[in-house]
């Protein structure tokens, strides 16, 4: 059985119904991991918002998405409570704001055990030095007593990856988790990311713009444009052939090495004219942050 | 040490403080238009008679001469004497300091047990009806002047159903039920007010919370809406109103005069205005200087609130 099952799902915002995800389909298999790609606007952080129901109070969703085969889209939030941070959890992208700046960050792990577990204090502590020691971060028996604040970016992505992975979740939603970190942090964050799930077994579905990340890290990939996925399948496949026009244009502009000196880099619409294709962006499109969407009904 | 310095350089701010207070509450004061001896004898006194009770009392002295001798005598602890009855500030103001002090002793932290669940629920709920309409109610609650609840809550409570009196005040060393009796109106006519005051600063803090990552970081790592706002939420919540709570404590100390006037209960605010229509200066610069020493402590606690609530404030950095 699948561990994540999304069917037409669709998420549009506010009273005219603009929609940022449209007639989405995806499953994810036990410990599989899926890639799901695409430009800034295209709906990539609505959908991981949707799955694990932290929308905002003006989004309307139709279809269903199925956890461990229980419907997700109308469970009480207590009832998704439990489920959040324990078998369902989130990396997200912005270490820098994502932990409490007043509380320290061992505290801040240990809250995720004792909201889904009876185990007692001492024990508590322990388990969450083990975890940040099993994702690199030095001297973990101190860096539990620090605070935000004192911790670097990438010690700080560490800590949220420890508690993204302590309950052992069976699906880790990563949403851009590296963007906000340097290039050689990036790396290392990746590979730990990379071994962490594979030894907690858990299956993932990791956000991102950068074809390489996703390339290095998952054997599924989908793309996503204008809030629908426009192809999916292996990621070899998909990245040496791909059959959307559009995902031929986010390949060639990701491979700006094959560019020539003096020669223009490649843009999408080199490869791929929106106004051609079926799930053009809306002439009405505003600034808000799901830039693609269209009225629907 | 670091602490040492910090706590040494607080001692000689405050001392600057109150020095430069008294000199200006003095001045002030010194300044008042009209005159104790001729307040006292009426308007009809003769120049003559006015003189001498002013040679009696010292005022005809220099003014620096006399602020040094006041200012001296505080020193010691005495903060000289009403020139009317002649009785000790200290001991005048005594009295109407318990009032005060029970009034809004009582008033502040029931003000913010009050205002916390209001504050959570209008933000909680701000686009939805029970949101709004706590936030409605309590925009009304600030717009009723204390006096007209006091007035209100009397007419309900003391005189319909007499549960309660709402006139005067008795120690609580004299008789505790009466004590307490009179103390109720008076109490949860501030209360109301400053909670919804108080409930404003509260809901925004909150709100503040609610676009914050590090709520959404709560929510998705298994707390429900309500028990991740308040749990990650307090501590940002608490800077603000403790700030508030701080400025609302020093002017209420005061402000509470319009509730001890509906009440008739002889706070330090009615002393105020007594001595000042009596030009019992002496009576006007001890209150003054008490408040400046109420005002300067509060603000130190207040202080020390915000390294309690804020630990990226202790090593003086943040990124």
């Amino acid at each position: 059985m699948s561990v994540l099952r999304v069917r037409d799902l669709t998420v549009s915002f506010g009273r005219r119904h603009l929609v940022a995800v449209d007639q989405v389909s995806l499953d994810i298999e036990p410990g599989q991991r899926l890639g799901l790609v695409g430009a800034s606007g295209s709906g990539k952080t609505v959908l991981a918002s949707t799955i694990i129901g932290l929308l905002p109070d003006n989004a309307h969703v139709d279809g269903s998405v199925t956890f461990d085969g229980q419907e997700l889209t109308t469970l009480p939030d207590r009832e998704f409570s439990a489920i959040r941070g324990k078998d369902l959890t989130m990396v997200f992208q912005e270490p820098m704001t994502a932990l409490d700046p007043t509380m320290r960050v061992g505290r801040q792990a240990a809250e995720l055990v004792a909201l889904h577990s009876e185990s007692s204090q001492g024990t508590t502590r322990q388990l969450v030095v083990d975890v940040f020691d099993r994702v690199g971060l030095d001297q973990a028996s101190r860096i539990v007593d620090a605070y935000p604040h004192e911790l670097s970016g990438g010690q700080r992505q560490r800590v949220i990856i420890a508690m993204a992975l302590i309950n052992r979740p069976s699906l880790v939603i990563c949403d851009e988790p590296t963007t906000a970190l340097d290039a050689t942090v990036q790396a290392k964050v990746l590979r730990l990311l990379d071994e962490e799930l594979a030894s907690v077994d858990a299956a993932c579905l990791f956000i991102s713009h950068d074809l390489g990340l996703v390339a290095s890290l998952c054997s599924d990939v989908a793309v996503i444009h204008a809030g629908r996925i426009v192809e999916r399948g292996r990621t070899e496949q998909v990245f040496h052939h791909p059959s959307h026009p559009y995902t031929a244009g986010l390949v060639a502009t990701a491979s700006i090495d094959k560019v020539r000196p003096g020669e223009r880099l490649p843009v999408i619409e080199d490869f791929f004219d929106p106004s051609t294709v079926d799930s053009a962006p809306p002439s009405e499109s505003t600034n808000r942050p799901h830039r693609r969407i269209r009225r629907s009904r | 040490m670091a602490l040492l310095r910090a706590a040494t350089r607080r001692v000689v701010i405050f001392l600057v403080t109150v020095l430069v207070a008294s000199a200006v509450i003095f001045g002030i004061v010194q300044a008042l238009p009209g005159d104790v001896a001729l307040a006292t004898l009426g308007m009809g006194a003769s120049p003559e008679s006015v003189d001498a009770l002013r040679v009696q009392w010292g005022l005809d002295r220099p003014l620096a001469l006399r602020y040094l001798e006041w200012v001296v005598g505080m020193v010691h602890g005495d903060f000289g004497a009403s020139y009317l009855t002649g009785q000790s500030v200290v001991s005048q103001i005594g009295p109407p300091l318990a009032v005060t002090a029970w009034l809004v002793g009582l008033s502040m932290p029931l003000s913010l047990l009050a205002a916390l669940p209001l504050g959570l629920v209008g933000a909680m709920g701000r686009r939805r009806w029970f949101g709004v309409s706590v936030n409605a109610a309590t925009h009304v609650g600030l717009a009723i002047p204390v006096f007209f609840v006091g007035a209100i809550l009397t007419i309900i409570f003391a005189v319909k159903l007499r549960w309660v009196r709402a006139n005067g005040y008795v120690p609580l060393t004299t008789s505790p039920g009466e004590w307490a009796i009179r103390l109720v109106l008076p109490v949860a006519s501030i209360v109301i007010v400053q909670a919804c005051f108080l409930a404003r600063y509260v809901r925004a803090g909150f709100i503040d919370v609610l676009t914050e990552d590090y709520y959404r970081t709560a929510r998705a790592v298994g707390w429900t809406r309500w028990r991740g706002l308040w749990r990650h939420g307090i501590r940002n919540v608490a800077t603000s109103v403790v700030t508030v709570i701080g400025l609302q404590l020093a002017s209420l100390l005061v402000g509470a005069i319009l509730v001890e006037q509906t009440f008739a209960m002889p706070g330090l605010g009615s002393l105020l205005v007594q001595a000042v229509r009596r030009r019992d200066l002496m009576v006007v610069q001890g209150v003054g200087m008490l408040l400046v020493a109420a005002v300067l402590t509060v603000n130190f606690l207040v202080d020390l609130a915000y390294l309690a609530i804020d630990p990226r404030l202790k090593r003086g950095g943040r990124s």
